[in-house]
């Protein structure tokens, strides 16, 4: 069963993609700080981490270049409300970012792209 | 020059005096130089030609002498003997008669030393003065063969018997019936001749006058060493022996025989064929000039001396009193006002010196109202000062409020952007759970609903996304109102843009059982923002679809216009009064519609709309004949887009 990791500080959308995902067969882990990102991600292996980025103690830019740092290797996609130019999606992706998802989004747009990613090798 | 004036007036009399000195000295010197050479010239001339007299004259004297023996009695004795054969005895007498009467005038003053009688045909020595000669043959001399023809002076020529310079005169004798007998010849010794030659008068010290005969020899001289022997020795080459020897006279400044220079005048006397010179060395000449010379040096020098002396004297004088006004100047220029300049005398510098003290006293007056002045002016300043030092704190104060206001202003401005964060972040973020939440409804996760359950969660969810578009589009707004709005141009065919977007509406459109048509002409690449500019179509036909009734059209058309693209959608839909054209495009504002209907819209569409295109550096307006006549919305897109 692959492993989905979410980090959001906001209980409830952590809470709706749980069900959303778990629905569709994987193994969701949820935490909502940024620490308690980093710890999972250094304790656990994910196959995909679904990272907010407005975070109150450790921004979802910081897990991300910290986690980059350490094992490059590793698939991180940020869901964030703010709008990305493709510009810098791409600068992003440089630097190993695996995806990006705008949100609010639909369910069924949303599932999609995440199977894609899960099964995307880097 | 920076020269004291003192030192210019003497320089001045000094050149003055030097010049006109110099100028004086110079011109008399010449003139008087060239003066006495031509008098020293035309002395010599006469020189010479007095002495020439006086030799034509002695020879003449000579030749009537010799005439005068040749006819004498004795010698018509002399005549008859060789050819009529007398007796020895009586023939020696006659020859001894003969021979004492030319002793007779050989000892006696005549001037003949040596008298002889020569054979008229052999020019054999008949009879002689002097008898060791008798006998010798003379047919070969020049005085032998003119002397048959009439009286014949010889050239001067050196005589070896007498070891001195001679002359020979011939004549022929005559018997009584005319027949020449034999020939006469007398030897004349030159000593009337060097006395006439050594005459020294107005000749000077180094004066001399000699004859050169044309041999090129010196024959006779004044000079006491070359006496009246040397002679004919000594050859003379100079300009003037040459020039004379010519058969020419004159005069002139050249080197003599000696090597000397000299001051010389030469004269060709062609009866004797000799020529005479007098010389006088030039230095003598020139002496007397040399001695003018000296003495206007001396009197220019004198002169000169005198005037320099002046000079000094009439400089301390002048410049006295200016040294003491210029002293006084100094003194008063320092600040001492009260010194005043001691000249009294009764001229310019008296009277100057007195005004300098009037202005000195004029000065020290104006000061003193300056000083007034300035105290005045000190006291202005002060209080000038103090205002000033009131009016900074002023404004400092002013300042301070002014940058308090602004830090609220910051303030302000800073919690505008953090409400806008609250917005954008805080307010979409819970629209996250509640569309996840709606949809797992929906899509029955949670159990099966009923259809009125069903519509009543779909009314939920067109609203969250109402809300959802409704943050997007402020977010947007405030990007456009504080100018972080991007554009991210790429190369877009506008053509492609409006047929994806009819393609998108066509179903929509249908659905409401309007007819959307396309008529889009192929458009040239341009630069622009695809995704913004797709939402600008989409906005348009939205719009269009929202306010056209069932069965209405709605057209789109893309076309080229001189240097733009342009995009016009033109539906039957309600149309828009003028008032409200005018307002369409300001933020959050909706017509109010006669009908009600289920309009949807934040009100902000066409405002951005207006900013995507205007960001594009293109247009964009409405067009309405009037409510209910249908609307044109038209916007154009530079072909060669300049991003504002």
């Amino acid at each position: 069963m692959k492993r989905i990791l979410h980090v959001d500080n906001e209980p409830d959308t952590l809470a709706s993609v749980k069900t959303i995902l778990e629905k569709e067969g994987y193994d969701v882990t949820s935490v909502s700080t940024g620490m308690e990102a980093v710890k999972e991600i250094q304790a656990d292996g994910y196959d995909l981490v679904l990272l907010d980025i407005m975070m109150p103690d450790l921004s979802g830019w910081d897990v991300f270049t910290r986690v980059m740092k350490v094992s490059p290797k590793y698939k991180i996609v940020f869901l964030s409300v703010l709008d990305v130019t493709s510009e810098r999606l791409a600068e992003l992706k440089k630097h190993g970012l695996t995806g990006y998802i705008t949100k609010p989004f639909d369910r069924d747009v949303f599932v999609k792209k995440v199977v894609d990613l899960v099964n995307l090798k880097k | 020059m920076r020269l004291p004036v003192s030192t210019k007036i003497i320089l001045l009399f000094t050149l003055i005096s030097l010049v006109t000195a110099t100028v004086l000295t110079l011109f008399s010197d010449y003139s008087s130089q060239q003066a006495f050479l031509d008098w020293n010239q035309d002395h010599l001339d006469s020189i010479v030609l007095l002495k020439e007299q006086e030799i034509n004259i002695l020879f003449e004297k000579q030749a009537e002498i010799f005439q005068m023996i040749a006819e004498n009695e004795e010698m018509r004795i002399a005549e008859l003997f060789p050819y009529f054969g007398q007796e020895e005895e009586e023939q020696f007498l006659k020859e001894k008669t003969v021979v004492n009467a030319l002793s007779s005038y050989t000892q006696s003053n005549f001037g003949f030393f040596e008298l002889f009688l020569l054979d008229v045909e052999t020019g054999k020595i008949l009879l002689s003065t002097n008898e060791s000669e008798v006998g010798k043959y003379r047919a070969d001399k020049e005085f032998y063969r003119k002397g048959l023809e009439g009286l014949f002076i010889s050239q001067f020529y050196y005589s070896f018997p007498l070891q001195n310079t001679a002359i020979s005169f011939s004549i022929p004798i005559h018997d009584l019936q005319q027949q020449t007998i034999g020939v006469l010849v007398g030897r004349v010794d030159l000593q009337e001749i060097f006395e006439v030659m050594n005459e020294p008068a107005g000749l000077g010290q180094t004066g001399e006058t000699y004859l050169v005969n044309v041999y090129n020899y010196l024959i006779a001289s004044s000079k006491k060493e070359t006496g009246n022997t040397v002679l004919i020795t000594q050859p003379v080459y100079t300009e003037a022996s040459k020039s004379c020897l010519q058969g020419k006279s004159g005069s002139g400044v050249y080197q003599n025989f000696e090597g000397k220079t000299v001051v010389g005048v030469y004269h060709w006397i062609p009866e004797r064929n000799v020529c005479i010179l007098a010389e006088m060395n030039e230095q003598e000449v020139l002496a007397t000039v040399l001695y003018q010379r000296w003495m206007a040096f001396v009197i220019g020098g004198s002169i000169a001396f005198l005037m320099i002396l002046l000079g000094f004297y009439f400089s301390a004088k002048l410049t006295k009193p200016l040294e003491i006004l210029s002293k006084g100047a100094e003194i008063i220029g320092k600040g001492n006002l009260k010194h005043t300049i001691a000249i009294t005398s009764q001229d310019e510098f008296g009277e100057l010196s007195r005004e300098f003290n009037t202005m000195a006293g004029n000065l020290a007056a104006s000061r003193k109202q300056i000083e007034k002045d300035l105290e005045k002016k000190q006291l202005t300043e002060k209080s000038l000062r103090s205002f000033q030092v009131e009016l900074e704190d002023r404004v400092e104060k002013r300042t301070e409020e002014l940058s308090k206001a602004n830090e609220k202003l910051e303030e302000l401005d800073k919690m505008k952007d953090n409400f806008l964060n609250i917005v954008t972040h805080e307010l979409r973020n819970p629209l996250v759970p509640i569309k996840l939440q709606l949809e797992l409804l929906i899509d029955g996760d949670f159990g099966k609903l009923s259809k009125k359950q069903l519509d009543s969660l779909r009314m939920i969810l067109r609203n969250e996304e109402r809300l959802d578009t409704l943050t997007a589009d402020m977010l947007d707004m405030t990007r456009m109102k504080t100018g972080k709005f991007k554009l991210f141009p790429t190369s877009v065919s506008l053509t492609s843009l409006v047929k994806n977007a009819v393609d998108e509406f066509t179903v929509l459109a249908a659905l409401r059982s309007i007819t959307l048509t396309a008529d889009t002409q192929q458009l040239p690449m341009i630069s622009a923002d695809q995704i913004r500019i797709t939402q600008v179509l989409s906005n348009l036909l939205t719009n269009a679809i929202k306010f056209t009734s069932e069965q209405g059209t709605i057209q789109i058309k893309a076309f080229e216009e001189k240097d733009n693209c342009v995009v016009q959608v033109t539906d039957s839909g309600l149309g828009i009064s003028k008032e409200n054209i005018e307002k369409l495009f300001e933020a959050f504002y909706q017509i109010e519609t006669r009908v009600q209907r289920k309009t949807e819209g934040t009100g902000l569409g066409l405002a951005i709309c207006k900013g995507i295109i205007e960001a594009h550096g293109g247009k964009i307006w409405a067009e309405s004949e009037g409510e209910g006549k249908g609307s044109t919305f038209s916007f154009t897109l530079p072909k060669k887009m300049i991003i504002l």
